[in-house]
């Protein structure tokens, strides 16, 4: 093969990891184009771009995914190698055979690997050949439910249904006995069918104390397979994965070696030749350790990895993609020091994860040695329904995992990110519990710890959180007196009660109580009387004295909605409640509302019908991810808003129960 | 503007000694408010809050925008009657904004004695409506009241028919008038709703008719009920009586911050910068310098420079009529004269002060009046010199100027020197006092004194021998009562002031009443009485 130059590098993709991408080619000295949807007009990756061309309507159909349409814009360009980046067209054999026709580089391995992983079936069957532990299971041609009923019997339950084209936890379902196997399976194939046209599936005995350990893989053209090492991302949520880490705290030195040599001869058996990662679940009981997937692409945690060896893996799959021979032995590759990424999501923890969309108002990152933040997002940066609501990988690296994980927390308490719901507070309680600072967990870690998605605040926060949403309102309002305006505010001559501002956060009401002094306020919390100075304030700062102790809070104020960020309290958002209760506008108890942008999948019910508590009532989905609203209370169904296929904002009156 | 220098010694025997009386009389002042500020017994208030129900002075809490000030007016009216509703009356008024307006606020006290009216209520209500109508204010009234006292009837008959005429007479002069109902307002009560501009009732809970069943039932033998006669769904939807049907008390008070929102707005005339410069010296020292004992001297310059802006102040003929102090100043960025006294009033003074008073009207500029005299000058040279004739100057001036006038009384203000200083009688727009502060027609040893001598004369006359321990007993009589009506406490409960205040807040009492008259233009006087000269 010989070798082919790349002047000219287009990204089919976005976000962060086109920013990654872009980010290596620069150092390379490689023109980059960037494709863009309409919304992500303004986004960082297009900028970060030599040159931007704009692919389509926001639909991923119409733009991200448009094969035909990015290999012109390629052509036009005159583009030599096109990087997939993860997700869209990364592990789609029509793409890269496209590219291929077109004379363009597919910077990827070659399709025929591809297309052999692509089938969780037929993946399992070349490893069984190859002699790669599998985990035990039905992965055949026969779909009857008949069929698939008694191989779940013979595998036992709990058992997972797994799309075969799946990924990403999309058309994946535990079941834990036969009544439920039927509904999940339903679920799960119509699931994978909308996101992968396809609705094969197969069936694994499910590992309950299972660990997830993958090594990345790097193979050339010329037949060199190598391991880049494990990354361990047992901590997951809804099959996605939220920690990653290296090295993994479960693998013995032994292990480690029996695995790497396991995940290079299952890259081999594929003729594995560009970046990839074998995925495993082990055993956290027994240590025994399965073939999961291969992973045919860049992973969205490759930092770890980059962080641990030195190395830039992108470069790597560049250098590699140009026929280049792979320099590395396995012998070259080692790791120094320790190093963890937690995924930043646009997402409430505390309502089941559901992504969140909007506006960040304020993103700002501390400066941590060792800290390397991946993100497409900045000040004002949109978060839409229509991609994946990752807004940043945040990676530290640590001479130990201690280090590591004490450079996360404190990374995690001073990186700002105002404007929109995220993880942020959940991945910092995450990190801090014990039983992850030693290691000590598994797939269900986060299904064991439910006080992880419950927010609490203890009485001295939630103060703290009442005096800066006052201060701030207070200050707003202070900076437009004008009438009186000399005189104190809140001046009276016969003092008899102290003013009131009513929050709710946390899903209550509070109502903190306080005074303006000359130079300073007077707060009451249950009988107490706090001194409260007010330091100073900006537009997105405030820092107010307690107990003698200074705290600073970033902040974003839109009218009645204060967003907070503090250190102690992590973020918040509070809204200020009206004194006047709008009396027309308070909704009734019986109506459902969307929790967030989604499309009606399925309306299960109708008008007339009787339903009791934790019906099932309506299907909907939201970046791909499906979820059921039902009843929290009995009742008859009166009017139904909405019809099957119907796309919806967040809190769209859905179904009204009497 | 030049700075003054104070020279005092805060740290002198004296100043400590002073600060302690009159930190005495601040504690008597917030004792008195303390109990203004009950608003009924225990138990009245837990019916009224076991009806979900606020009380007076929380609705003004909510009808007020966030962090406005109120200044409460009269509060301590009607202390010391044996026979009223105790301080302050069955109302609170005062003045606050609502929807970023100056507005006069009156909340009747419902949960005290029901609201009911009596003397000091309704003779308050009177001063009120003054300032109201004097001040250009719109008005917002909080209505729970069942009507005048009866055994105070006689009393409060025709004061009460004068308030509902101040209601047309402002509404008249384009000054609006809201009233949110909030329980009963019958029979002359039904009036306050009935004559103001807008009227807004809560549901269910308003009673508002000229006589209830039991009455009706006596007039005309009609059998009715009191939805029928005066419920607030009735009135908005039958009789008209009410324009607005709130929902419950915030509602009410939502729709009448709505109201003040539509309302025109008498424009402020001047609004000063935010950046105000604030005395050099510290307010807190006021109670050391200002005399317990108003017998005692001191120099008013230096209550001037701890209350006006940056302490400067550009005086007038300084060097001549030195015992009054005129100048220019500013207080909260308002531009205003002062006039004080420092002791007995000469010729020169007065003449002085006349001068000054006329400038100030050719300058549009308010004037403050600080009252600390025991009068006029008295005696054979004085009287030859024609002290009658220039006091009358003096009253004449301060009766036809037309910038507004506020008076503040910080010792004596006995004589005709309350007069030609602006007392209660010559109309300021705003009178305060300090609870030291003491006023009459002469001090009470004079006056027990005078009355000694005429008593004497006469008994030599009629060739009468008076009984010395007689005489000694009514002397000392008369100082009683003479010092006690001569007090603070009892002028401000036969509202001869708009409220007793503690001498620190002096700047913010003085800052708001400027803030207040500024709302609308001032303009001057060119033409006076007749001089005599």
């Amino acid at each position: 093969m010989k070798n082919n130059q790349i002047k000219t590098l287009l990204i089919a993709n976005r976000g962060e990891i086109a920013s990654r991408v872009i980010k290596t080619c620069k150092s390379l000295g490689i023109k980059t184009v960037a494709i863009y949807s309409e919304i992500d007009r303004y986004s960082l990756f297009v900028s970060d771009a030599d040159i931007a061309v704009c692919i389509g309507s926001n639909e991923p159909s119409k733009s991200y995914l448009d094969q035909d349409k990015i290999i012109s814009v390629a052509k036009a360009q005159h583009v030599d190698a096109i990087h997939p980046g993860y997700g869209f067209l990364s592990e789609n054999i029509t793409f890269s055979e496209k590219c291929k026709k077109n004379k363009i580089i597919f910077i990827g391995p070659n399709s025929e690997a591809i297309k052999s992983m692509s089938s969780k079936s037929e993946a399992k069957n070349i490893m069984i050949a190859n002699k790669v532990p599998v985990v035990p299971g039905y992965s055949g041609k026969d779909q009857s439910l008949l069929n698939l009923k008694k191989e779940a019997k013979k595998i036992g339950f709990p058992l997972l249904i797994k799309a075969v084209s799946g990924g990403g936890g999309k058309g994946m379902r535990i079941v834990s006995e036969m009544s439920d196997f039927e509904s999940a399976l339903k679920a799960a194939k119509r699931e994978s069918l909308s996101s992968f046209s396809n609705d094969k599936i197969i069936l694994e005995k499910y590992i309950e104390n299972g660990r997830h350990i993958e090594f990345q893989i790097f193979g050339d053209n010329y037949g060199n397979v190598i391991h880049i090492l494990e990354r361990e991302c047992t901590i997951q949520r809804r099959y996605q994965k939220v920690m990653e880490e290296s090295p993994s705290p479960f693998l013995s030195k032994d292990l480690r070696k029996k695995m790497g040599e396991t995940a290079v001869t299952a890259a081999k058996s594929i003729n594995y030749n560009n970046a990839g990662t074998v995925e495993f679940i082990v055993d956290n009981d027994s240590g025994e350790f399965y073939f999961l997937e291969v992973n045919t692409r860049l992973q969205v945690e490759h930092p770890v990895t980059e962080l641990i060896t030195g190395l830039d893996l992108v470069k790597l799959q560049i250098d590699v993609a140009k026929g280049k021979k792979l320099n590395l032995k396995q012998s070259d590759v080692k790791s120094d020091g320790y190093a963890i990424e937690l995924r930043l999501y646009a997402e409430n923890p505390y309502n089941n994860f559901f992504p969140e969309t909007g506006t960040i108002k304020k993103f700002s990152i501390p400066s941590v040695d060792g800290l390397r933040i991946d993100s497409a997002v900045c000040d004002n940066s949109i978060i839409s329904a229509y991609y994946d609501p990752l807004i940043a990988k945040i990676i530290v690296k640590g001479s130990d995992r201690e280090e590591a994980f004490s450079k996360m927390s404190y990374s995690l308490s001073n990186l700002v990110c105002l404007g929109i719901q995220t993880n942020q507070s959940f991945l910092k309680e995450l990190i801090d519990k014990d039983e992850v600072r030693k290691g000590n967990y598994t797939t269900n870690f986060i299904e064991k710890n439910s006080d992880l998605i419950k927010i609490t605040y203890s009485k001295s926060q939630k103060m703290k959180i009442l005096i800066a949403g006052s201060l701030i309102n207070w200050s707003d309002r202070n900076s437009s007196r004008k009438l009186l305006s000399n005189i104190p505010s809140g001046w009276r001559n016969s003092f008899y009660s102290f003013q009131k501002d009513s929050f709710f956060f946390d899903d209550k009401d509070y109502i903190s109580s306080y005074r303006c002094l000359y130079n300073s306020f007077e707060f009451i919390f249950d009988d107490t009387a706090l001194k409260v100075s007010l330091i100073n304030i900006n537009d997105q700062e405030i820092s107010i004295e307690l107990d003698g102790c200074i705290n600073k809070y970033s902040y974003l104020k839109n009218e009645d909605i204060i967003l907070i960020h503090n250190q102690d309290i992590g973020n918040i958002c509070l809204v200020t409640n009206s004194r006047f209760p709008d009396l027309d506008t308070e909704i009734k108890d019986g109506s459902y509302l969307s929790p967030m942008p989604s499309q009606i999948i399925k309306v299960l019910v109708k008008e007339g019908d009787k339903i009791k508590e934790n019906d099932e009532l309506i299907i909907i989905s939201s970046m791909k991810m499906e979820s059921t609203i039902s009843a929290h209370s009995n009742g008859i169904v009166k009017d139904i808003f909405v019809k099957e296929g119907q796309n919806i904002e967040s809190n769209f009156k859905l179904i009204n129960i009497e | 503007m030049r700075k003054l220098r104070s020279n005092i010694n805060v740290n002198g025997k004296s100043f400590k000694s002073n600060f302690n009386q009159m930190i005495g009389f601040v504690n008597d002042l917030n004792d008195h408010l303390a109990i203004s500020r009950e608003q009924g017994s225990e138990k009245q208030i837990e019916r009224s809050r076991s009806r979900g129900k606020f009380l007076a002075r929380e609705r003004i809490e909510f009808l007020l925008d966030k962090d406005s000030p109120f200044l409460e007016l009269l509060p301590l009216a009607g202390m010391l009657n044996k026979d009223g509703f105790g301080a302050g009356g069955t109302n609170v008024a005062g003045i606050g904004l609502v929807s970023r307006k100056l507005c006069m606020i009156n909340s009747n006290v419902g949960t005290r004695k029901g609201g009911a009216i009596d003397f000091a209520t309704s003779f308050k209500g009177l001063r009120i409506a003054q300032i109201t109508l004097e001040n250009k204010l719109p008005t917002i009234n909080l209505v729970e009241s069942g009507g005048a006292n009866l055994p105070d009837q006689d009393r409060v008959f025709s004061l009460a028919g004068a308030s509902f005429r101040e209601i047309t007479q402002r509404s008249k002069a384009g000054l609006s008038t809201i009233s949110i109902v909030f329980g009963n307002a019958t029979a002359g009560g039904a009036y306050v709703p009935g004559m103001s501009d807008y009227s807004i009732f809560q549901e269910k809970v308003a009673k508002v008719f000229l006589a209830g069943p039991p009455l009706v039932k006596m007039a005309t033998n009609e059998i009715s009920t009191d939805e029928e006669l005066g419920g607030a769904e009735m009135h908005s939807k039958v009789s008209g009586v009410s324009d607005y049907l709130a929902k419950d008390e915030l509602d009410g008070i939502r729709i009448a911050r709505e109201i003040m929102e539509t309302i025109l707005a008498t424009k402020p005339e001047f609004c000063p910068e935010n950046s105000i410069k604030e005395p050099i010296y510290s307010k807190e020292e006021i109670l050391g310098i200002v005399s317990a004992d108003i017998k005692k001297p001191f120099d008013v310059r230096e209550l001037i420079l701890r209350i006006v802006d940056g302490s400067e102040f550009s005086e007038f003929k300084a060097e001549y009529g030195s015992t009054m102090v005129c100048g220019w100043t500013k207080i909260h960025g308002y531009p205003v004269g002062i006039i004080a006294n420092n002791g007995v009033i000469f010729s020169e003074a007065a003449n002085k002060t006349s001068q000054f008073i006329q400038l100030s009207n050719k300058n549009n500029t308010p004037l403050i009046f600080i009252h600390n005299t025991t009068g006029f000058m008295v005696g054979k040279d004085y009287e030859q010199a024609g002290i009658i004739k220039n006091g009358a100057k003096l009253i004449n001036l301060v009766s036809n100027s037309e910038v507004p006038h506020i008076s503040l009384m910080i010792g004596s203000s006995f004589g005709a020197g309350n007069y030609g200083m602006n007392g209660r009688s010559f109309n300021p727009r705003f009178l305060f006092a300090y609870p030291n502060s003491k006023l009459g027609v002469m001090g009470a040893e004079q006056l027990a004194g005078v009355m000694e001598i005429i008593k004497r004369q006469s008994a030599k006359s009629l060739g009468v021998t008076l009984n010395e321990e007689k005489i000694q007993k009514e002397k000392q009589e008369m100082i009683d009562e003479a010092n006690f009506k001569a007090t603070a406490w009892y002028s401000t409960s036969e509202l001869w002031d708009d409220g007793v205040i503690d001498p620190r807040e002096t700047r913010n009492y003085l800052g708001y009443a400027l803030a207040v008259v500024y709302n609308q233009e001032i303009k001057g006087s060119n033409s006076y009485g007749v001089f005599r000269m």
